[in-house]
């Protein structure tokens, strides 16, 4: 793996439609058995800090990108990780991990964030 | 215009603690107009402003009680870029500010903001909505056709159809020409209204009759996700099926409707009507012939081992454990002292004895009921292990600002403040202070029969609460009762009503029938005074005992409650120990003592009822509870014998 990237957009609170863009190139995310991992919390040390959200977790989800797409892992979090299926908000059991659609809306603490499909460079 | 909308907006965001300006302020602000245009779109498309107001703050959530990290009130990004599409438009139509069609364009037309997600989860298409949104620049909307209403001769017009009924009933209907009324098939204990009704197209033809059902919205709505959570996929293959599409909420009520298969009438008959034509044995037959293996099957039968304590399954139903008039967080803080903090471990005991006027805090509930009309908010347990833990340990609040206060269902309030109006126990007390009784309400013995006292059922109740029950769990319908069992074609039970349906106590069930057999076909064999309805505590202790009865009217109109208790004991995780059973009939019973749409002398009997089922578990000789006392000895002897 050389270049790995994660386009996503913040779907709620204070940040409400601001883009995100993440990538290993300039130290994003880390390599966990040859996959790239991105870690998302309250504490600034994650790659996707959510400071401004008191129901995240210091250290709450990781996004996993397998070669089937992107996978979403609960870290035992204190407020959930929620995975929207279209119809409700549905509760990921606490470290589970979760397939997500693409377009899917998730939801770390308060904070619902979607991924973008991957820009493709002219 | 706008200015009105932005400050609606920003006041939302303060209710909710959010501290920034997002598309969802906004959304809320439209919705606070009065006659506003958006208010009048989710009409059409059948949904209160309330309602959506509600889903939204359920979504987004109420934030922290600490400030924010960041400062001043920003706007989104994304709330930024919906004010510029709304310029645009304003200015387009030559307007210096935007008005609250640009305002909705913008955020429709943006189309990814939290607004738009819920508007899609309640089904409502975005672009038929920006459609009509453009439309209504003349301030004209389609509005439903006028369905003309029949009443056919066996409908009673006195039965309480008013303007919002019938409303309900066009907006189901507006495809038809006519509805014809066919009649009142129950009102139920919950004030709903349950009507048969036949469609009739412009041409004259008839379309099959249908039950409607007009009730409360949220309890509507409830009934639909019931009905798809445990009851679709359960049903017989010919019985009453809720139909896909439900209903257009308008005010505060909504109806669905059920489909099912007809009599050779064409019509159904609830059994409350059809039990005086069939009489008392045949009811009993038809229970367990018809009723108990058409649906057992899937549901009842269903049964699984069960362990749980009682106010997990029960608490629920009886009154408010404590209810209390408002005090906002600044004047508890003055007061300094609580003379009673209700937190998850709840102390009833602590809660029962509290005085008139005490302040009282309540932590980590959850708001479970809005009443917006009255001004009260109802909280409860929230735990979410189980659908009746979570409502468990109702408490009432009144007298509470609810548009200030931004309330919205299955919040958790941190904490919440009351002085102590009346505690579960008043509520008994108050109910049974309108029968009439001849004796003390509050004393600590009631007359059983003229010679026979019993402990009051109201003082000794709360310590079956904390006992450990095993019985049985399966699919249940929650509110069993006549009213909800009709009769369609070849002898075939369908059930209605299924906003109680889940998956419970599989005893619940079968003690509900048996109080709304004693209440409809019993309690009428007597004149209905207390002395009267005392006549008929000895056929229960017979029947309790399994003893023969007499062949008189009253032990006649037993014979449903034996057939129930034959079915029931197919049901019991243990069937020679029916203790779950009278836990379940002790409480199910003190909580009909408060249905203001039960008769009294129903109620009264309730009350003798929950007496008697608590009796039979001190006399089963149950370790919990106390060694059978010397009254319940006198009452042995003296019901070995009806008088």
């Amino acid at each position: 793996m050389l270049n790995a990237k994660l386009d996503l957009t913040i779907m709620s609170g204070v940040r409400d439609g601001t883009p995100l863009s993440l990538s290993n190139t300039v130290g994003h995310g880390i390599w966990e058995n040859g996959v790239w991992v991105v870690r998302v919390g309250r504490n600034s040390d994650n790659d996707l800090p959510l400071n401004d959200d008191d129901f995240s977790s210091g250290y709450h989800a990781k996004l996993i990108q397998r070669l089937d797409g992107w996978w979403l892992q609960d870290c035992g979090s204190t407020n959930g990780t929620f995975i929207d299926n279209g119809i409700d908000d549905e509760r990921m059991a606490k470290s589970a991990i979760a397939a997500l659609e693409p377009g899917q809306l998730f939801r770390i603490g308060r904070t619902w964030m979607r991924i973008d499909p991957p820009q493709i460079d002219k | 215009m706008f200015r009105d909308i932005e400050i609606s907006a920003r006041q939302e965001s303060a209710r909710m603690r959010h501290h920034y300006l997002g598309v969802e302020h906004y959304f809320i602000g439209l919705l606070d107009l009065s006659d506003g245009l958006l208010g009048r779109l989710l009409d059409l498309h059948g949904v209160t402003p309330d309602y959506v107001r509600d889903t939204l703050r359920r979504y987004m959530g109420r934030g922290a009680r600490k400030r924010q990290r960041f400062v001043g009130n920003p706007s989104t990004p994304r709330a930024a870029l919906m004010l510029n599409l709304a310029y645009e438009i304003a200015r387009d139509a030559k307007r210096d500010e935007p008005n609250e069609r640009d305002i909705l364009l913008a955020i429709l037309e943006e189309g990814d903001s939290i607004p738009i997600r819920i508007l899609r989860r309640l089904n409502i298409a975005i672009d038929e909505l920006a459609r009509q949104a453009n439309a209504d620049s003349s301030g004209s909307f389609p509005r439903p056709s006028i369905l003309k209403l029949d009443f056919s001769p066996a409908f009673d017009s006195s039965s309480g159809l008013n303007e919002e009924h019938v409303f309900i009933l066009r907006r189901m209907f507006n495809t038809y020409a006519t509805l014809r009324i066919e009649r009142q098939l129950t009102g139920g204990y919950s004030g709903a209204l349950v009507l048969l009704v036949t469609p009739i197209q412009a041409d004259g033809a008839e379309d099959a009759s249908v039950v409607v059902k007009i009730a409360d919205a949220a309890s509507i709505l409830d009934e639909e996700r019931r009905y798809n959570q445990y009851v679709r996929n359960t049903l017989p293959p010919l019985t009453a099926r809720l139909e896909d599409k439900t209903t257009a909420e308008i005010f505060d009520v909504a109806g669905l409707k059920y489909t099912f298969v007809p009599d050779h009438s064409g019509g159904a008959t609830s059994m409350r009507v059809l039990a005086r034509e069939m009489g008392a044995a045949q009811l009993g037959t038809w229970l367990k012939e018809q009723l108990f293996p058409y649906f057992g099957k899937n549901w009842w039968m269903q049964r699984r081992s069960y362990r749980f304590q009682v106010w997990e399954e029960y608490d629920w139903l009886l009154p408010p454990l404590l209810t209390l008039d408002y005090v906002s967080d600044e004047e508890a803080k003055a007061a300094k002292s609580l003379s009673l903090v209700v937190d998850k471990q709840i102390q009833r005991g602590r809660a029962e004895g509290i005085e008139y006027g005490a302040l009282v805090g309540v932590h980590h509930f959850v708001v479970q009921r809005i009443y917006r009309e009255k001004r009260m908010i109802q909280l409860s347990l929230g735990l979410n292990t189980s659908e009746t833990i979570y409502r468990a340990y109702p408490i009432l609040i009144r007298n509470v600002d609810i548009a200030a206060g931004g309330y919205f269902h299955t919040e958790m309030i941190e904490r919440q403040y009351g002085r102590i109006w009346k505690t579960r126990r008043d509520s008994f007390f108050e109910a049974l202070s309108q029968l009439a009784a001849d004796f003390d309400p509050r004393g600590s013995d009631i007359p059983i029969t003229n010679t026979i006292a019993l402990p009051n059922p109201i003082l000794t109740y709360d310590n079956l609460l904390d006992r450990q029950v095993d019985g049985t769990l399966s699919r249940i319908h929650g509110d069993l009762h006549l009213g909800n069992i009709l009769r369609g074609a070849a002898d075939i039970p369908f059930l209605i009503d299924f906003a109680h349906a889940r998956s419970g106590h599989t005893a619940f069930d079968w003690v509900s029938l048996e109080i709304s057999i004693l209440a409809e076909i019993v309690v009428p064999e007597v004149a209905g005074d207390w002395a009267s309805i005392r006549q008929i505590a000895p056929y229960l202790v017979l029947l309790y005992r399994g003893e023969p009865l007499p062949d008189d009217p009253i032990a006649t109109a037993l014979l449903p409650v034996i057939a129930v208790r034959e079915i029931a004991a197919q049901c019991l995780g243990d069937p020679d120990d029916w203790t779950e059973y009278y836990i379940a009939l002790a409480l199910a019973s003190l909580r009909a003592l408060m249905w203001n749409t039960m008769s009294d002398p129903a109620r009264r009997l309730m009350l003798l009822v929950s007496a008697l089922a608590q009796w039979m578990l001190r006399a089963e000789g149950d370790s919990e509870s106390t060694p059978m006392d010397s009254t319940a000895r006198d009452l042995d002897t003296g019901f070995s014998k009806v008088p």
